[in-house]
């Protein structure tokens, strides 16, 4: 150190703290894992970093998880897991601001986007989203009901055994834009709906995508090309960030899984290739600015089946880079090997090495960190939740969502 | 009728002198008169610039009585640099950006600039950074207190700050657990 600029010598000797105001503007350029870590510093701190009002100017993280059924009953949705170390939750978790209102039927949680939240609405004796959906920030308590596309199951018949159900991703970027939207596919079990053109070609099959824009306020149908007759695996995660969705499209026996990339009329942009012997997609999630997947490999190759963490470090070079690999013995704490199917990975940590899932035997949410190897179960999951989704609050008032409680 | 006439017109050239100096004089808390480049002044400082375009900018010393001089001085030669410095093209990239933050890295000058400021210098400049509405150096001041915070565990952080330390160990044992997550090396 220079100790003839007297500034340098003067920095050795601890200084008075900025002000609060000077202190929230430094705090929200620090990542969001040291500024979690900065609650330990003192009470004023802490109180700084959890007050309601302030805590808005921080760029935000993973706040916690919203766990739904598909039952739809009122009461089935309302559990928030909160990591964020507040007193007192952020949200109301069992979104009574929705759920009190005449108006609202039976709703599902489908999902969640940059800190809105989508569900279904349907009519009590309806299985399928009949009335619509509801887009809500639990932050503001605002919320818009989205009118029902039109779209009805086909009855099923001698000719067409096959239930089909609706694929909907709610898509929202305020950085882009204050407006969502919703982009929707209808699938059913051996994949999604195809319309085949004339020379039947199944490469250059195309299916009918929905899509809702809270801007114009209605709803289009329009087709994109798809290729193979593939299934969407919405369990698996979802990616949006540039304008772009990324989701996991295959599951099927012998086939390469792919990540599929669409923009927000549904138009598909781009196949990310996965190659097979990395295993199968467990997760698709994005990590610290880069696209991840969760893939499990239980096959003759592996003396122990494995999972691994990996990481699209170049997006447009397309190579996996492996970061991670576990044991599902290590996971389960079993030794004696396990079942595969016991897990399910909910969610990567945006900010850290650190992966999600639910034990489906114990019906435990746990997190496992990739440095530490430590494993932390987070709480129970409740039997009939079936869907669990990140959430990342996001706190200004939205033009988009004109109710408010 | 004819002194009359000339008075008024010296008037009006020390009024279109004034309007075409292209620097603005500023008043410290302590009563110390700055010069700064109008242009630059009015480009970096939303505040600044509301004055100047309001016309409430005084040709003995505009009052700021809530910067002091260290803090205003450094306001000042912040502003200057600039107005000399030529902004390095943005990068602009084809391909998908995973990384959303719309903060752009400090030029060499900036960093330089920040460098040489002790402590108690940065966390002034922020606050003046903030009460003239100066984004950029805002930006500048905090990404460089940010870098002395990163990495630094809890105790470190106090020792910087010269914060004392009100948990018991109860207490912070349990916001500890709750926010296991956090405290991996990043």
């Amino acid at each position: 150190m220079d100790y003839s600029n007297p500034a340098a010598k003067r920095s050795e000797v601890p200084v008075a703290c900025p002000s609060d105001d000077a202190l929230v503007d430094i705090l929200s350029r620090v990542p969001a894992k040291s500024r979690f870590r900065f609650k330990c510093v003192s009470k004023p701190w802490r109180d700084l970093l959890t007050d309601r009002l302030r805590c808005r100017k921080f760029p935000q993280t993973l706040d916690g998880f919203f766990l739904g059924g598909s039952s739809g009953d009122k009461d089935n949705f309302g559990n928030f897991i909160d990591l964020s170390g507040r007193p007192l939750p952020l949200v109301d978790a069992s979104f009574s601001f929705l759920t009190e209102l005449p108006e609202i039927q039976k709703i599902n949680l489908l999902g969640s986007c940059n800190g809105l939240v989508l569900f279904g609405h349907r009519r009590v004796s309806d299985n399928y989203d009949s009335l619509g959906y509801v887009v809500c920030n639990p932050a503001t308590q605002q919320w818009v009901a989205v009118p029902s596309c039109g779209w009805t199951p086909p009855p099923l018949s001698y000719l067409y055994a096959c239930y089909q159900y609706t694929c909907t991703y709610l898509v929202f970027d305020p950085a882009a834009s204050p407006h969502f939207q919703l982009v929707q596919f209808t699938q059913d079990e051996e994949g999604v709906v195809l319309q085949f053109r004339e020379n039947n070609d199944d490469d250059e099959a195309v299916t009918e995508v929905r899509t809702y824009s809270s801007e114009s306020g209605v709803w289009s149908n329009q087709t994109s090309e798809w290729g193979a007759h593939r299934c969407i695996m919405s369990s698996f995660g979802s990616v949006f960030v540039d304008g772009m969705l990324h989701f996991m499209v295959g599951g099927e026996y012998g086939k390469e899984d792919q990540i599929v990339v669409v923009d927000r009329e549904g138009k598909k942009c781009r196949n990310i290739r996965w190659a097979k012997e990395h295993g199968e997609i467990l997760f698709v999630g994005q990590s610290q600015g880069c696209l991840h997947c969760i893939s499990g490999l239980a096959n003759s190759a592996v003396e122990m089946p494995e999972v691994s963490v990996w990481v699209l470090e170049d997006y447009d070079k397309e190579e996996w880079v492996r970061k991670h690999s576990v044991s599902f013995a290590h996971l389960s704490g079993n030794l004696n090997g396990e079942d595969v199917f016991n897990f399910y990975f909910v969610s990567i940590h945006p900010e850290c090495n650190m992966v999600f899932f639910v034990r489906s035997d114990s019906q435990k949410l746990i997190s496992y960190h990739m440095d530490t190897k430590e494993m932390c179960v987070l709480c129970s999951v409740r039997r009939d939740y079936e869907h669990v989704t990140q959430y990342v609050p996001y706190f200004s008032v939205s033009s988009a969502l004109a109710n408010k409680h | 009728m004819e002194v009359d006439k000339g008075k008024g017109e010296a008037e009006e050239t020390r009024k279109v002198a004034e309007a075409d100096r292209d620097t603005v004089t500023l008043k410290s808390s302590d009563g110390k008169l700055f010069e700064v480049s109008k242009e630059a002044a009015a480009r970096l400082s939303t505040v600044l610039a509301g004055m100047i375009a309001g016309g409430s900018i005084d040709d003995n010393g505009t009052d700021l009585k809530q910067i002091g001089s260290e803090a205003l001085e450094n306001v000042v030669d912040y502003c200057n640099k600039h107005a000399n410095s030529i902004p390095s093209a943005a990068l602009i990239s084809s391909s998908i950006s995973f990384n959303t933050a719309p903060f752009k890295e400090p030029e060499e000058w900036e960093r330089k600039f920040v460098d040489r400021l002790s402590h108690d210098a940065l966390f002034d400049l922020v606050e003046a950074a903030n009460f003239l509405g100066m984004e950029r150096l805002l930006d500048v001041t905090c990404h460089k207190i940010s870098e002395m915070m990163k990495g630094k565990s809890p105790d470190q952080i106090r020792e910087v700050f010269n914060i004392k330390n009100d948990y018991t160990k109860e207490e912070l044992e349990e916001i500890r657990q709750e926010l296991a997550w956090a405290f991996y090396d990043d």
